[in-house]
Formats: structure tokens, sequence, C-alpha cells
């Protein structure tokens, strides 16, 4: 459960694990306080010389300020003892995403950050909640255009933007078509899925998402868009506001004359009842931390509880995160689909699987101001060679859609797998390249990563977005005068002891082959890389 | 090299589709035939997809310059229409007299236009069959579904299917001719931007290289260890031996198969891109479409080495979903596509294939002619370009629509009704390339519905 819940396996986690119940286990998980992202980040900022928060931002900073904003993304998931809430943000990150890949976000670390922090904030709290707190984000406003979107002025023949309308529709809410309970489509008589709006009301909705602008400014026409303007929730001017009524789905009616926050209420609310959300958003949930894909008996029984938590609640996030961990799929489901249970592990997790199981270090910097930083966890480049980074899809669509069915004997079979659409040919060379790199000479008895500070030519600069961690790895080099007990401890801490007879063999044979030539730390290094990149830690089951 | 192979590979393909359709033994000897006839590299084709994602406002990238017609354009478009002053004057009188212009920051595709190697298609999108506003209000026209989302309408131009199951009709036809190529390694189709359903086929799949170039194994290098590092040798064949192990979990498998084959083929292009002449023609920095666009030039300059005689490659360029912020996003887009398309163009004529290469455009779709604002919203049909020197240049083919709101093309808001398919448009293409016309049912399922099958500008 630890691969499916945090952000990778360690001893400790595994010891302190295996002395509890899976709910147990759940709920001090549940307990723990939040890693705040934000107040981290202010900290940093202020650390290497920046204001945290400047009212006018400087765009020469800006690509320093993400790389900090990154380091503490990376730290906390790999650091943080929240591991379950940090998950299931990631999670939620790729349901309701925002990136700054698209220059509509650049300069705006600390206003992802705390986006960050709503996300997790809410990761154990009501759906609906969370999804009003997206929608007045100004991260999101910005994203998808809802800042500034006014009512239609037929003499400057504008007419309201439809881009949030519609992506909260289509992407966190409801989805385009009816759904069953247990996630398949509702078939019309002719076999084909039924729509769950039109554009009629895509128009509707985006009237209702008129009139909001940046929290800081007094007049519709003034700009702002940093300090905490980045932060606070999108502030109301009714005069920008469409007062009409207006009528979602054919039915179901909002009243003229609400304010612009009863009307978006009154909308949240309307998407919120739709039948569709709970096997919508469940189902997501299931394959961003379990299985790609889940039986449809898996996604009625965590969707009824999305329904209702037993208390008469719906969204109860808590409740539908502890149904899909104890679930008996999720328990069982190497044994229930042993050829289909589990998910691609995504790139970004391998690497945190590797810094978390082998106590990650990281690196210390040398700013820009010449101080030496205190050891960073940093890969802000993860997209480069991973494919792959926190906040950096190419769109509001994700890294790869829920549906996603690769080519060839995946989609003959009917089975769908996220993960591998961004599982490029260059990629899979690239990350197995960098996991390599990240894990030879990395050891923190190793001179290599303090010479790069020590050597002038070779130093970590500010400016440069990755730095292999160093690792732990003591206790391994203990082991590696015995192969066997060697690759039965990665075996282990990575694959959850369920590697195959051949790929033990494998391994021992090649490191004890070397065993007379090679040093303990060679033999490592060599037994771990090859788990890392072998298919069986590919996937995550 | 492996022709037997491939070849035999082929007739099981060609007799499964045999079952399905009395057109594919046609298609089947044709392909034989051409291939007899072609043999080698003589005839290298290759079709280059820049699609533009997020759906581009292509009425303000041609744009009409008549006075009339300007003047219907402003008045729909009003703060974002391109000043009459600033469009660059194209020549061609199209559709009873409107005189067009290209957005001002697209000189070099201007210029491509005048020397005849860029051709305008204008309004084209998805469609089944040829729809009026009244059939589209009567709801009496079949539709493509969920028209106006972005990966829907992907998906459908990409796959010009509807159905729940789909693959790509670069992808089918590749499953045709892939045959042609004497390299059963290297796929027929590369992506220099990931996956993408175009070119996925019922049997090809897309080999996808980032523009960056193909990388090796950080401390598994093949080639270095068979001669000289017993140990490096040792580790590259262990890894080999873990890859090659049974694996029962399905996405092992494929995981272990396509990682095989990338770290097969990381060696094979990689050596070819790196032995074929190098591109002097300088491509633009910080512009992603350039950089895709570049690191296909080179795959096209390694043709021989890779011994392929069709190609398709598919490249991609983002952020074009400007719902705001258009008129400072959009020219920046627009101005990176000028300077990543000539450069391409321009590094083709340097490699002597500018006739072998055919460039063409597609985007989720047009965008609403009306403003929200400061930006635009999802449309439908849209123009698009198709260059190289094969193109019967310097005109636009298809119908322009009128730009007036409530207009007959308009089917509210702006939206533009297509008035050329992408079935036709695909069609076009893929009959320069050698795709039979007795495929064309398989592999445009849409195109019976509209009279026109050659759209003529190739």
């Amino acid at each position: 459960m630890l691969d499916q819940a945090t952000f990778g396996t360690t001893a400790k986690t595994l010891v302190a694990a295996m002395e509890k119940s899976r709910e147990q286990w759940l709920d001090e998980q549940v307990a723990l306080p939040q890693t705040l992202h934000l107040p981290l980040l202010d900290e940093r900022l202020t650390e290497i010389g920046f204001e945290p928060a400047p009212e006018v931002e400087k765009d020469d900073e800006g690509w320093v300020r993400d790389i900090q904003r990154s380091d503490i993304w990376w730290e906390s998931a790999v650091w943080g003892q929240d591991q379950l809430r940090q998950r299931v943000a990631y999670a939620l990150s790729q349901i309701l995403v925002i990136s700054n890949v698209s220059d509509v976000l650049y300069n705006d670390s600390r206003g992802i950050a705390n986006y960050h922090d709503i996300l997790a904030a809410h990761a154990f709290g009501n759906y609906r909640d969370l999804l009003k707190a997206v929608t007045l984000n100004p991260m999101m406003g910005e994203y998808l255009s809802m800042v500034r979107n006014e009512k239609a002025d037929a003499q400057r023949n504008i007419r309201p933007d439809e881009n949030y309308a519609r992506e909260v529709m289509q992407l966190f809410s409801i989805g385009l078509v009816q759904l069953n309970i247990d996630g398949s489509p509702v078939l019309d008589n002719q076999q084909q899925p039924v729509p769950t709006y039109g554009q009629d009301d895509i128009k509707n909705l985006a009237r209702v998402f008129t009139g909001w602008n940046h929290a800081t400014i007094n007049q519709w026409w003034e700009w702002a868009s940093s300090g905490a303007a980045e932060i606070l929730p999108m502030k109301a001017f009714p005069a920008y506001h469409d007062t009409g009524s207006k009528t979602l789905f054919s039915d179901k009616s909002i009243p003229a004359d609400l304010t612009p926050e009863q009307d978006i209420d009154a909308a949240l609310d309307i998407l919120f009842a739709h039948s569709n959300i709970a096997p919508f958003i469940s189902k997501q949930l299931i394959q961003r931390l379990i299985t790609s894909n889940p039986s449809p008996d898996y996604v009625a029984r965590v969707a009824s509880v999305f329904n209702d938590n037993g208390a008469g609640e719906k969204g109860d996030l808590k409740a539908v995160i502890k149904a899909i961990y104890l679930d008996d799929e999720a328990i069982n489901g190497p044994t229930l689909a042993p050829t289909t249970f589990g998910k691609l592990r995504e790139p970004l997790l391998k690497v945190t699987g590797l810094w978390r199981a082998f106590k990650a270090q990281g690196i210390p910097v040398r700013e820009n101001n010449g101080s030496l930083s205190l050891n960073r966890l940093r890969f802000r480049g993860s997209d480069r060679e991973m494919g792959q980074r926190p906040y950096g899809s190419f769109s509001v669509f994700n890294f790869y859609r829920p549906d996603y069915q690769q080519p060839g004997e995946i989609k003959n079979n009917d089975l769908i797998a996220p993960e591998f659409q961004i599982m490029t040919d260059s990629q899979l060379v690239s990350s197995i390249s960098r996991l390599s790199g990240s894990i030879f000479w990395r050891d923190t008895k190793n001179a290599w990563p303090q010479s790069e500070l020590t050597n002038p030519d070779n130093q970590p600069k500010a400016d440069w977005d990755l730095y292999p961690a160093q690792l732990f790895l003591e206790e391994e080099k203990q082991l590696a005068n015995d192969p066997s007990a060697l690759v039965e401890r990665l075996n282990l801490l990575l694959l959850h002891g369920t590697m195959s007879t051949q790929l033990r063999a494998t391994i021992i044979d090649f490191i004890t082959e070397f065993q007379p030539y090679s040093s303990a730390e060679m033999r490592v290094y060599d037994a771990l890389v090859l788990v890392m990149a072998s298919p069986e830690y590919a996937i995550q089951r | 090299m492996n022709t037997t192979l491939n070849r035999r590979h082929f007739l099981q393909r060609a007799a499964t589709l045999a079952l399905g359709s009395s057109s594919a033994m046609a298609t089947l000897s044709r392909l034989q035939l051409a291939h007899a006839q072609t043999a080698g590299q003589s005839d290298y084709k290759a079709l280059v997809c820049v699609f533009l994602f997020g759906g581009n406002d292509a009425f303000n990238m041609v744009v009409p310059r008549s006075t009339t017609e300007y003047a219907a354009y402003s008045a729909t478009r009003q703060s974002l229409a391109v000043p009459q002053n600033e469009l660059i004057a194209i020549d061609g009188q199209q559709n009873n007299g409107a005189e067009y212009g290209l957005h001002p920051a697209l000189a070099d595709l201007a210029q491509l236009y005048s020397n005849n190697k860029l051709a305008i298609l204008g309004n084209v999108g998805a469609l089944i069959e040829p729809t009026s506003k009244i059939a589209y209000q009567a709801k009496t026209a079949a539709l493509p579904p969920q028209l106006f989302s972005h990966n829907d309408q992907q998906n459908f131009l990409q796959s010009l299917q509807s159905t729940q199951k789909r693959n790509g009709w670069a992808g089918r036809a590749a499953d045709l001719m892939h045959s042609l190529n004497n390299n059963p390694r290297l796929s027929m189709n590369i992506s220099l931007n990931g996956s993408n359903l175009w070119q996925a086929g019922a049997d090809v799949v897309p080999y996808s290289v980032n523009p960056e170039g193909v990388g090796t194994i950080n401390a598994m290098d093949r080639k270095a260890s068979a001669t000289e590092n017993g140990w490096e040798h040792s580790r590259v064949a262990a890894f080999q031996a873990i890859l090659a192990q049974q694996q029962n979990h399905i996405l092992a498998r494929n995981y272990a198969e396509h990682m095989n084959r990338a770290w097969d083929l990381s060696e094979e292009v990689g050596d070819a891109v790196a032995a074929s002449a190098q591109i002097q023609t300088l491509f633009p920095e910080d512009n992603r479409l350039a950089a895709g666009l570049k690191m296909t030039a080179k795959l096209i300059a390694a043709r021989d080495s890779l011994n392929v005689s069709r190609q398709t490659f598919f490249v991609g360029m983002g952020d074009f979903d400007t719902h705001g912020d258009q008129n400072r996003r959009q020219s920046l887009l627009m101005s990176q596509l000028n300077d990543g398309l000539a450069a391409f163009y321009n590094a083709l004529e340097e490699l002597g294939v500018a006739d072998k290469v055919t460039t063409f455009t597609m985007s989720d779709f047009g965008r609403t002619l009306t403003s929200n604002g400061d930006g635009t919203d999802h449309g439908w049909g849209g123009h698009h370009f198709i260059i190289g020197d094969a193109v019967a240049g310097g005109r636009i083919y298809g119908t322009m629509p009128d730009l007036a709101i409530g207009s007959n093309d308009d089917m509210g808001e702006g939206r533009i009704i297509p008035t050329t398919s992408i079935d036709q448009y695909a069609a076009t293409l893929s009959g320069w390339f050698g795709l039979p016309g007795s495929a064309y049912a398989d592999v445009f399922p849409n195109l019976a519905n509209f009279d026109v099958t050659d759209l003529g500008f190739l």
C-alpha cells in the first residue's frame, strides 16, 4: 500500500506500517498536519534575497522563483510526513489542472504554490468545497480565463468567455457523457453514448462565471496580477455580472438577480448534484492512485461512498480516499487480475521512489548572491528527461487522458493505460538514463557531489534546474558481499517483495560475476539500476 | 534489412483485411505493383503534419482585405480585428472578387505563397457529411461527436472516426503502406510530439522521438561495451535479459517491448542522424515548433541510411487556445509559426527534397468570430496551409466563408460551419503520398459523403 499511498516506500515507513492495519495507517495519515508550500516558499525566497511578494513582479526573477517552488514540491514529496495528503493532492493536480507551461502563469510561482496548498487542504475535505475554491482561485482564473470575464455587451459585440464553463464540466465535474454509477457510459438505443450537455448549457454557464477579477483591485479595469492578487480568491464586481436567469440541462434553473457568488454556488450545486460526478471523479482518483483499469464494481463501490459517506454527506473525499485504499480490489488486485491490475508507474514517481527509499539528502546550491544553500532537492527539469513535471502539463488535459489506449496489445485488449501516453521512445531512453545517472556515484560517502561544490567550474548554479540528489546507501553497501541479501532488500523497498525469481537470478548472477573485481558501492549501484529499470518496477501494483 | 519477414507480415495483414473488404485485394496488388516499380528510395515522400493545439484562430491568419469583406470581418471582430493596413496582401481573387491578406507576422509564408509553394485551404473542418446551416439547426445532419471540445475534435480530425475504438488515418494508411519501406524496425510514422492518434494504426505503432533527438542510456553503451568494457558489457547483457524475460502482466510486457524497441532504435536512428549531412539552415531558438521541425529535417536527411521511402511526421505546437489576451498571444504564435515553417522549407530545399515533402497544418477547430472581451472561444471550421514544391500553391482552395454574423456560414456567435471536410483534405494529401484510391473507403470513412475527393492542391 505504501507504493499506492505515498511517494515511495522507506525502510522506516515499511516497518511502521507493518505494525498497524491499513485503516489505522490511513487514519493516522489523515490526521497529520499539512505541509504548506507557500510559507516555505516565502521563507526560501527571502533566503535567496528576493522580496517574496512584490506588488510588481520582476520578469527576470521568474525562472529562479519557480525553481524554488519546484524544490519545495520535491522536498515535501520526498521528505514530508503527510505523504497520503500530498500524494492525493498530486492526483488532484492531474484532474483540476493548472500549468505554467503556458505563459499565462509565468512568474506566478507563489500563486501555484498556494493552489497546491488548496488542493492538499481539501484532499480530505468535501469535493464541493474544493470545486468552489478552485473556481474562485486566481491561478485557475488566469489559466482558464475566468478572471476579467464580463457579461455580454451588445455595443462592443462581446459575449461571456466560455473557457471555464466548458472545462469545469468536461474535466472537473461531470464529463462529456452520461455515466452509470460504475463509470461506464449510458448508451442510447443506437448504442451511442449520451452527451451530458450541449452548447446552450455552456453559454448559460459562461454567463454564471462573469464579473470576477483580482481581489486587490478596486476598479474592474485596473491591472493586477502579482502580490496578494496571486493568492486571494477572486473578487466579485456585480456591475460586470450577468444577472439574468440561466438554465442548465434544460430543466435546472438559476433565478435572475442573484449575486455573482450566489450564482456560482447555484451552478456548482447543480453540477455537484449531477449523478455523473461520483463515478467521474472516483474513477479518475482510482486510476491516479491504484489501477488504470478498475473493475466497474470497484468504481461503483467508491462512487457510492462519494454519493453518501454513510452519514448522508456527498463528496466527502476522506471517505472516498479510504474507500479507494480499503477496497478488496486495491488490496488483492494482483491476485484478482494478475495480468492487468496496477498502472504504469509515473516517471516522476520513479524518481521520488528512488529518493525516498535511499534517503536522498539533496545537494547544496550556490545562490546568485554567492551564499551556499542548505540541501535542496532540485528537479525542475524533470519534464525534459522524465516527460513529466508537477504543474507542467501542456494543457488543461493533463499529461495524459484517463481513457488513453496504447496502440497494439493494450488497445486490442480494450485496456486503458493513461501513463503510456507520455512514454515515448525518447522518454524511455532518457528516463532510464536519468535514473542510472541518479544512482551511480551519488552516494553520500562518495566524493563526487561534494566536489561539485569545491570545484568552481562545476558548482551547482542557482539557475540550473536539475541536480541529482545524494543517496544514503550505507545499509545496502553493508549487504554488498551477500548479493542475494542485497537484492532481497531492494525487492522489499522497491517491489514490496514481488520480485520474480528470474529478475532476482539475473541481477544476482551479474553482480556475483564481478564481485571479485568490484567495490561494494559498484555492486549496489548495479543492482539498484537494474531493479529500477526493470519492467517489474515499471508497473505499480 | 529483412524484407521477407516484412512482406510476410504485410500479406497476413492484407489477408485479414480481405475478410472485411473486397477492395483490399485490389489494394494489395496495386501496392505490390507500386513497390516493384519504386524499389528503393528514388521516390521518397513524406507528409509532415503540423498540429496547432488548442484551436488556431485561422480567421485572423487569413483575412479578407477587399473593402466590403473587410468591413464585414471588422464589424464582427471588433477589437480583435487585424488592422486592414497591416495585412500582407496575397494575390488571387476568390469567391466573387474578395481579396485576402495574411496576418502581419506571416511575411515568409506570404513569400512562399507568392512563389506558388504554399496553398491555403479555406474553411475546412470536422464533418461527417455536407452540412448546411438549415440542416445543422434542424439537427438533420450527422455530426462528429462533441463539437467544440478540444480533445474530442483532435481525436476526430486525426481518426475521422466517431466510434469508441479508433485509430488514426495516417495509421491506417501506414498499415497498408509500411511494407514499402525496407526497414521493418523503424515505424513509417514518426512523432516529434509524443503520442497521437493520427499515426496509430491497427498494426503500425508510431515511433516517437523528442525534438532534442535520440539519446543513449547512461552506463549502458552497447557499442563501446562490446569492444572495451567487459563490465558494462555484462550490465547491458543483464538488462537485455531482464527485458527479454517473459512477462505475464500486459502493461509490463508492453513496457518491455517498447523499451527494447526504443533502445534498439536509439542506436540505429541516432547513428543515421549523426552520419547524415549537417543542415546549414538556421532554425529559430526558443520555438517549440521549430525544434520539432529541425529534428524532422535531420531525420529526413537520414532517409537513405534508414532505408525508408515513405514517412509521416507529426509535429506539434501548443497554446492556440486564446480565450484571453488574444491579440498579443496570437501575434507571438503566428510569428513562431512563420519562422518555424519557413526555416523548415529552407532546410528541405537545402536537402533537395522540397518536392518530396509536403507539410500541412491541422488544428482542433477554428474559433468564434465574436469576442469574449479579449479573446475567442471554440469554433468549428478554419483555414489551413499546405506547403512544398509539390503543392500547386499561390491559390486559395475550398470556399471562403461569409464572416458577417448571422450569415449562412455562421451557426451562432461566429462559429463557422466548414464547407470542406477533413476527409477530403486528408484524401488529397494521401493521394499524393501514394495511397491507392481503393483504400480510401477504409482510411477515410466519411469521404463517400462528399462529391470531390481530390481538392487539387497537390
